[in-house]
């Protein structure tokens, strides 16, 4: 019957986030930067205009969305702005992230857009790439909603893109709710999220 | 219900029952020295990952199924609000409340702490078919008034943002989960009030006379007087925790100047809610009859206080369920981060 426990901390996410995600892939195969999109759901766009209407009242909508854009930023950039990268198995270091840029879509939705810089370039010669964008604590749920919204550039000829969906199953809930009583807000949101793949011919390969 | 007394049922029943005590020890786990574990290694994160690559156990995918369908809906809930804001129309407003109303249906069939109060309530104490189905409406209409009542106050009253009345939901489920325990704890010093009476009674007729079943008392009438108030404390218990849902048409709802509109939709949403775990509760009223007929097939007058054990070992589990929401709920930080 406790197995009904995880559902407080799972009460599902209250948000959520569509991801795109564009990958320059240079010519000597290796991937510098994920430009990430994020465009949020309708209400929660509600939400955040509300907040900084409230904040700075009169101003124009351009300014306000700047300010929200600039708590944003500064306030994931210790959290790798939410984006886990691997090699193969080996976590990949962030740098940090540049040029963002905010704005309300014709879908009332808000759009995020920035560059997240890898602190050195991957190759993609030596092994798989793989991330994750997540909200640790699930409050958000943030998702790739189609293949397509991951775009590779540059050299990718023969390079392949691969979401693997994520699939909590009952453990995963339950474990989900042992971090959380743990005491730890981090945990919950990595089991909700999609693994992206990228894998190109690598030399002596056959295929 | 007339089709409640076909063969099938008691099957059907136990299964759940069944469901529900093996659910049990794997739920138990979060309380126990794995929630302490190691901080995460590499290893633990590719077995995630192979994990997340290969998971196909049954539970999984249909809580996979549970939790898409739900998110479909949650989407639909929020596409129906914008176009509400876009345009007023009737339709519109029909359409977010028809949304509503699935959602509703649907967000109940997950697992959820109201569900399992009421189900354990219903499994060990024994209740009416109708009172079980009352006892479900009247939470789910409460969970509404809940929401509405908290909007209306943080957002309209005290003048609170949006995004902050949200916030406050968990201070709410605090006293939500302390009622939860409070009502745990009622029921087992009612159950344990009626052992120790019956004891005391057992007693009195040996030493008097040897009149065999003549003490045994008619569980019915034992607990069918005066249990209005533990229907009345789990309504209260269960509703006190507005549904998240709800808090978010209401909000939106209120940011667009469309009070009506959220209120009707917040509505539909507890009617949908209620008809599921009317459905539950139908389920648990079914299998604690069932079960306690076999019992009494079997025990006869011997087992006569085993209705009593039962009613006490549910008040223990509602009250360390709800000890665990709270210690739980206590021990969630917000983000630190704010997107």
């Amino acid at each position: 019957m406790l197995l009904l426990l995880p559902a407080t901390a799972l009460s599902h996410p209250h948000a959520w986030i569509d991801l795109h995600v564009d990958i320059a892939i240079d010519d000597r195969q290796h991937v510098h930067t994920l430009t990430q999109t994020w465009v949020f759901d309708p209400v929660y766009t509600m939400l955040l205009l509300e907040e900084y209407e409230r904040a700075l009242p009169g101003a124009d909508q351009t300014r306000q969305l700047e300010a929200l854009r600039d708590r944003m930023m500064e306030s994931m950039a210790d959290y790798d702005h939410m984006t886990e990268v691997r090699l193969d198995e080996q976590p990949v270091e962030i740098a940090g992230a540049e040029d963002a840029q905010i704005g309300v879509d014709d879908d009332d939705a808000l759009k995020l857009r920035f560059t997240l810089n890898l602190d050195e370039p991957a190759p993609l010669t030596e092994g798989t790439l793989s991330y994750r964008i997540f909200d640790p604590t699930y409050y958000i749920e943030m998702l790739h909603p189609a293949e397509e919204t991951v775009r590779l550039t540059g050299t990718a000829a023969d390079c392949r893109v691969q979401i693997i969906d994520p699939r909590p199953n009952a453990a995963h809930l339950a474990q989900a709710a042992a971090v959380d009583l743990g005491g730890s807000a981090d945990g919950l949101g990595r089991h909700f999220a999609q693994w992206v793949e990228i894998d190109c011919p690598r030399p002596g390969e056959d295929d | 219900m007339s089709h409640c007394r076909r063969p099938l049922m008691p099957l059907v029943a136990g299964l759940l029952l069944a469901l529900l005590v093996l659910a049990a020890p794997a739920g138990a786990s979060p309380l126990g020295p794995d929630a302490l574990g190691d901080p995460e290694g590499p290893t633990e994160q590719e077995q995630e990952k192979e994990a997340a690559k290969e998971s196909s156990a049954v539970v999984g995918t249909a809580v996979g199924w549970l939790l898409g369908t739900q998110r479909d809906l949650h989407r639909a809930l929020t596409a129906g609000v914008r176009d509400l804001r876009n345009d007023n129309s009737p339709a519109n407003g029909a359409w977010l409340v028809l949304i509503s109303f699935v959602y509703g249906v649907f967000h109940a069939a997950g697992p959820g702490h109201g569900k399992a109060v009421i189900s354990t309530y219903l499994l060990t104490h024994r209740t009416a078919l109708r009172r079980g189905i009352l006892l479900s409406f009247a939470s789910s209409l409460l969970q509404a008034i809940t929401a509405i009542l908290l909007v209306f106050g943080l957002v309209v009253l005290a003048g609170l943002l949006s995004r902050d009345a949200m916030q406050q939901v968990a201070t709410v489920e605090l006293v939500s989960f302390g009622l939860v325990s409070a009502l745990g704890a009622l029921l087992c010093l009612r159950a344990g009030r009626t052992l120790l009476r019956r004891r005391s009674r057992g007693h009195a007729h040996h030493h008097g006379c040897s009149c065999g079943h003549s003490h045994h008392v008619d569980p019915q009438a034992v607990q069918g007087h005066g249990s209005r108030w533990p229907v009345l404390a789990t309504i209260l218990s269960v509703g006190a925790r507005p549904c998240t849902g709800a808090v978010l048409i209401l909000v939106a709802a209120n940011l667009m100047g469309l009070w009506t509109a959220g209120i009707l939709a917040v509505l539909a949403m507890a009617l949908g809610t209620a008809l599921t775990v009317s459905a539950l509760a139908v389920l648990a009223v079914q299998a604690r009859g069932w079960a306690s007929a076999l019992v009494s097939r079997r025990g006869g007058g011997l087992l006569a206080g085993a209705g009593d054990w039962v009613a006490l070992a549910g008040g223990l589990l509602i009250l360390l369920m709800g000890m665990a929401l709270f210690v739980a709920a206590l021990g969630t930080a917000p983000a630190i981060y704010r997107l």
